[in-house]
């Protein structure tokens, strides 16, 4: 059993300015789930920057490599055939096949590993800490563990009434969020 | 948000001093190279560096208008820089035509009446290149180019006193037929400035081709005026998402100049006919060096340099690309000029370093004068708040 406590706001404007006031007072938000991208919100919540891209470029460096070691491998030893007259090495007509198997090794290697770091996988149901927070509502979430007092408890719910939240409650997940 | 620019003492003289210096190696350099084959490359050098720099003023009007037709906000802070490179348009225009006008015959091979007679080849196109239509096709799509970017300018300074929609929604208009002409402008000048120095060779990449150089040195340009105002302590709202605008724009478009190049490289390469493989059989064989350094300075280079996201965000990163973007593609205007004109000979020496000084010192001096004669954040736009709450 994993336990949440969950302040869910109606704007993203005052959802921005209740980060910098909660994070003002030393605590922890857990994870800020949104129904869409919320510009700005990175930044405040202090998130470190994603590794996904740099993931993405070695993959298309291989892709790259796959792709003319490939084909020179075809079209020089394996099944040489002359096409219109140009040299069985013919790098420039690579180039474009080069480029399409970059695009699509980086696109499938970058969707995977995303998938991967966030722990989904086909058949995977996730379910959400509130339903609301996939259509019209913004939600902050802060853990508690059995060393959470309730005098802490009412004082984060105090402060995110405070600063606009327009409900807070505590939730159980069966597993980690 | 008051903030006047004042053009500083030391820029001033870097710019005067670059002027004088390159004005006097210009001068130098035609008394030096009097024979024939040196006048020729004098001219072409003067083409060279009038239709780059020309190239560079057309694209900071092109960046407003594109903007103004894409209710773009996020550049509205710091518009007013490509307001001040679009304001050297005058300047360069009239040095191209006057290059146009004292070095057509020097430059293009078919204005001489004996050539087009004796050729089949330039006698079929001489219903387009001819010398009344040349300079009619100059003065019809500069002057309205001008006159286009003129109005922007001034719509813009008039929103600056009186505020409200009117004045953006007058610029949306003059904005799109900017657009509109700016299209057929540059396939138009061209096939007139550079491709008719090949008068055999024809590609219908070219506009494209010129456009992609012209539009990623303006950025580069543009970039390097708002970082240098950065570090001089103005334009304090320019935060580092609009930094990371003008460096994804830098990424973007070296990528596209390389698909550009490489498309009309790889057509005529397949094809492989004759009249058509002249053009790069010359630059290959006798400009190698050149020819593979453009694809790394304008392709590998920006494209390694800029990919991270805090590459873009760094205002030392960005200089560093886009110097050497501005560099690679001042080389890839002198692939096209250079062998179109004087054939094998190209060189490197005193015609070639003097005149792009004269021309970098005079567009310092006129885009920074440019900036003092209004606020430097624009006033009223409607855009503005948005802008300066623009983050990536």
């Amino acid at each position: 059993m994993k336990r949440y406590l969950l302040g869910l706001f109606d704007d993203d404007e005052v959802l921005l300015k209740a980060v910098d006031k909660i994070r003002a007072h030393d605590i922890k938000i857990h994870d800020v789930v949104t129904p869409f991208a919320v510009h700005g919100l990175d930044e405040k919540l202090g998130l470190r920057e994603s590794k996904l891209h740099v993931g993405g470029f070695f993959v298309g460096l291989t892709g790259l490599a796959i792709a003319f070691s490939f084909m020179t491998w075809v079209f020089t030893s394996n099944w040489p055939i002359v096409f219109g007259g140009k040299p069985h090495f013919s790098f420039p007509a690579f180039i474009p096949i080069m480029f399409e198997f970059t695009v699509l090794s980086a696109s499938i290697g970058m969707t995977v590993a995303f998938l991967a770091l966030c722990h989904l996988y086909p058949g995977r149901f996730r379910e959400p800490l509130d339903p609301r927070t996939t259509s019209h509502l913004f939600g902050m979430v802060f853990k508690i563990t059995d060393e959470t007092t309730q005098a802490e408890k009412e004082r984060i719910a105090h402060l995110l009434r405070e600063a606009g939240a327009v409900e807070v409650k505590e939730r159980e997940m069966q597993k980690h969020y | 948000m008051d903030e006047k620019f004042i053009f500083p003492q030391r820029l001033k003289t870097i710019s005067f001093a670059l002027m004088a210096i390159g004005l006097i190696g210009t001068a130098a350099s035609f008394f030096l190279y009097s024979d024939e084959e040196g006048v020729q490359r004098w001219w072409a050098n003067m083409l060279l560096n009038a239709v780059f720099f020309h190239g560079i003023s057309m694209a900071g009007a092109f960046f407003l208008a594109a903007t103004y037709v894409a209710y773009n906000g996020s550049i509205t802070v710091f518009k007013r820089v490509p307001e001040a490179v679009a304001g050297f348009m005058p300047y360069s225009a009239l040095l191209l035509l006057l290059v146009l006008i004292f070095g057509h015959s020097s430059l293009y091979e078919w204005t001489h009446a004996d050539v087009v007679e004796s050729d089949p080849l330039i006698h079929a196109k001489v219903g387009y290149l001819n010398l009344p239509f040349f300079f009619g096709r100059f003065a019809f799509f500069v002057g309205i180019l001008l006159l286009l970017s003129y109005l922007m300018r001034k719509n813009s300074l008039a929103e600056d006193q009186h505020g409200g929609i009117t004045y953006y929604k007058k610029n949306l208009t003059v904005g799109s037929l900017f657009l509109l002409f700016f299209a057929i402008y540059i396939s138009v000048t061209s096939w007139d400035w550079l491709m008719s120095l090949d008068p055999h060779w024809y590609s219908t990449m070219f506009g494209w081709y010129t456009f992609a150089s012209f539009w990623v040195t303006g950025i580069a340009v543009m970039t390097l005026v708002v970082v240098y105002l950065k570090k001089r302590g103005y334009l304090e709202v320019v935060r580092e998402g609009h930094l990371h605008d003008l460096g994804k724009l830098m990424f973007a478009f070296s990528v596209f100049w390389t698909y550009l190049v490489f498309c009309q490289f790889m057509l005529i390469w397949y094809a492989n006919i004759p009249e058509e493989t002249g053009y790069f059989r010359q630059r290959y064989d006798h400009y190698m060096w050149l020819f593979y350094t453009i694809f790394i300075m304008n392709f590998i280079a920006p494209f390694l340099v800029l990919m991270s996201r805090d590459a873009k965000r760094k205002m030392q990163i960005l200089i560093i690309a886009a110097c050497i973007i501005i560099v690679g593609h001042f080389i890839d205007f002198y692939l096209i000029v250079m062998p179109g004109t004087v054939g094998n000979k190209g060189g490197f020496g005193l015609p070639e370093i003097a005149p792009p000084l004269f021309f970098a010192g005079l567009l310092i001096f006129v885009v920074f004068t440019n900036l003092t004669k209004a606020n430097l954040i624009p006033k009223n736009h409607p855009f503005l708040d948005e802008s300066l709450h623009h983050t990536t």
